[in-house]
């Protein structure tokens, strides 16, 4: 149920992220909502199902817009990995954790990519260009926490979206 | 908060090999792409209607919006199009006139054809969020005759390239790409030169740089830079940009040329695939047509 669910809303949330996004925002300055989603997600979920989860949305990601396979999906299941792992060290019905968790999460997704960039691709990312955008878009993804992760926890609470085992 | 969580040794050995999974994998697909898997045509297909639909939507409400705003200019430009549109009825017969002299001295001169594209029109339906990577979806793919690699324009220039196609939609890797390189040359002087990487990358501008260029190139700002029609991507004489700023590159060997694009990258709505196209052929023998020409004007 889960993972049929987080499929069509990841594929919903990139069809805005390609298609609206673009006539909102500047396209340097863009939020990643797919990100907060895999965040917030693996903070309810936990390490494991939560980089799986990454892998798949990244991989989604990857087929509609990525240079190359695994680029985003590399970058997406490792920032669900730490979100799981450090989720035990906060308070899931409180917003304060989940945000710091994102503030922090989004520059290292962002420095992921940026290494990959640099690595695999004939791109002259500068230091600069990864950086100088990088405090609006992380806010960006901060706001867009304050709707995805009530969401997510709410579900979870219901206890019908979640497998049994996840008590919150 | 709950207990710690604990990294087992199976764990960290399962984790590193995910990581070099894709690790490897990114490394194999970076480059540019011949064919798509099936699954991914798959995710594309359904998912493009969905795109079209958003963006259709999202781009009428725009529009909508826009017009409120700017009611004002927009009362103002109908204004200043009348009266363009009332000097142009103007010169029509005179540019008819032109056309029709045109027409006579290519004959005269016994050129084989003119440059020509056969264009299929295409909409922007989705746009790579990501920065580092300027890729487009359009709403044509190869059941409308879209095939790889062929060139993308709009009425100011050349746009870019079609990077990857699925059945009904593409994606166009854009000139500002910098993994996109086009042979070019100076349109007053001929000079020849690379046209292909964003100046800083990144940094909102979109420019394109002009890199190769002979310390004597003959260039000068506002020069118009057009591809050469230099291997087989694209056909000559497309515009790419106009030069903003000249200079010596790292080496003080040879020159480079900072060019503003020709086409708006930020507003891309509509464009154009060159599915198509013919190239103008050199008139046959030169030195036997001139007199031709000097004869029929002398007579």
């Amino acid at each position: 149920m889960v993972v049929v669910l987080f499929f069509l809303f990841c594929a919903g949330i990139l069809v805005l992220q390609g298609s609206l996004f673009p006539l909102l925002w500047p396209p340097f300055y863009q939020p990643d909502p797919l990100l907060v989603l895999v965040i917030s997600l693996s903070i309810i979920l936990g390490e494991r199902r939560g980089s799986l989860l990454g892998l798949g949305a990244g991989l989604l990601q990857d087929i509609l817009f990525g240079p190359a396979l695994g680029l985003f999906a590399l970058s997406k299941a490792a920032v669900a990995y730490l979100a799981g792992f450090s989720s035990r060290e906060i308070y899931k019905d409180q917003i304060v954790g989940p945000l710091i968790l994102t503030f922090i999460l989004t520059v290292i997704h962002e420095f992921i990519l940026f290494f990959l960039i640099n690595m695999f691709f004939y791109v002259s990312a500068t230091w600069e260009a990864f950086s100088s955008p990088l405090l609006l878009k992380t806010l960006g993804n901060v706001a867009f926490l304050f709707i995805i992760y009530p969401l997510v926890y709410n579900a979870g609470r219901k206890g019908t979206v979640f497998p049994r085992d996840i008590r919150l | 908060m709950g207990n710690k969580p604990r990294l087992t040794k199976g764990k960290a050995i399962a984790i590193i090999l995910v990581i070099l999974m894709l690790v490897t994998l990114t490394a194999l697909t970076a480059r540019e792409r011949l064919r798509l898997t099936f699954l991914e045509k798959a995710v594309i297909t359904v998912i493009a209607p969905m795109q079209n639909l958003v963006s259709r939507t999202a781009g009428r409400v725009t529009s909508v919006v826009d017009t409120f705003r700017h009611y004002r200019e927009l009362e103002e430009e109908n204004r200043s199009l009348k009266e363009e549109l009332s000097r142009l009825e103007i010169l029509h017969p005179q540019l008819k006139e032109l056309r029709q002299e045109n027409y006579r001295l290519r004959e005269l001169l016994q050129f084989k054809a003119k440059t020509d594209y056969q264009l299929l029109p295409a909409e922007v339906i989705a746009r790579n969020p990501n920065q580092w990577f300027e890729i487009l979806t359009v709403d044509k793919g190869s059941t409308h005759g879209v095939k790889q690699g062929m060139p993308v324009v709009t009425s100011p220039g050349l746009v870019g390239s079609i990077y990857t196609v699925a059945p009904y939609s593409s994606q166009v890797m854009l000139l500002t790409d910098p993994r996109r390189g086009v042979s070019a040359l100076v349109q007053r002087s001929r000079d020849p030169g690379i046209v292909g990487t964003v100046e800083g990358l990144g940094g909102n501008e979109g420019h394109l740089i002009m890199r190769n260029l002979p310390p004597e190139a003959n260039i000068q700002l506002g020069d118009t830079i057009i591809s050469s029609g230099l291997g087989p991507l694209f056909p000559k004489g497309l515009v790419l940009g106009y030069v903003l700023e000249v200079g010596d590159d790292e080496y003080g060997l040879l020159r480079y040329a900072l060019l503003e694009p020709a086409a708006n990258f930020n507003r891309l709505e509509e464009l154009f695939i060159v599915i198509e196209w013919f190239e103008e052929e050199e008139e046959e023998g030169e030195e036997e047509e001139e007199p031709t020409l000097e004869e029929e004007g002398e007579g």
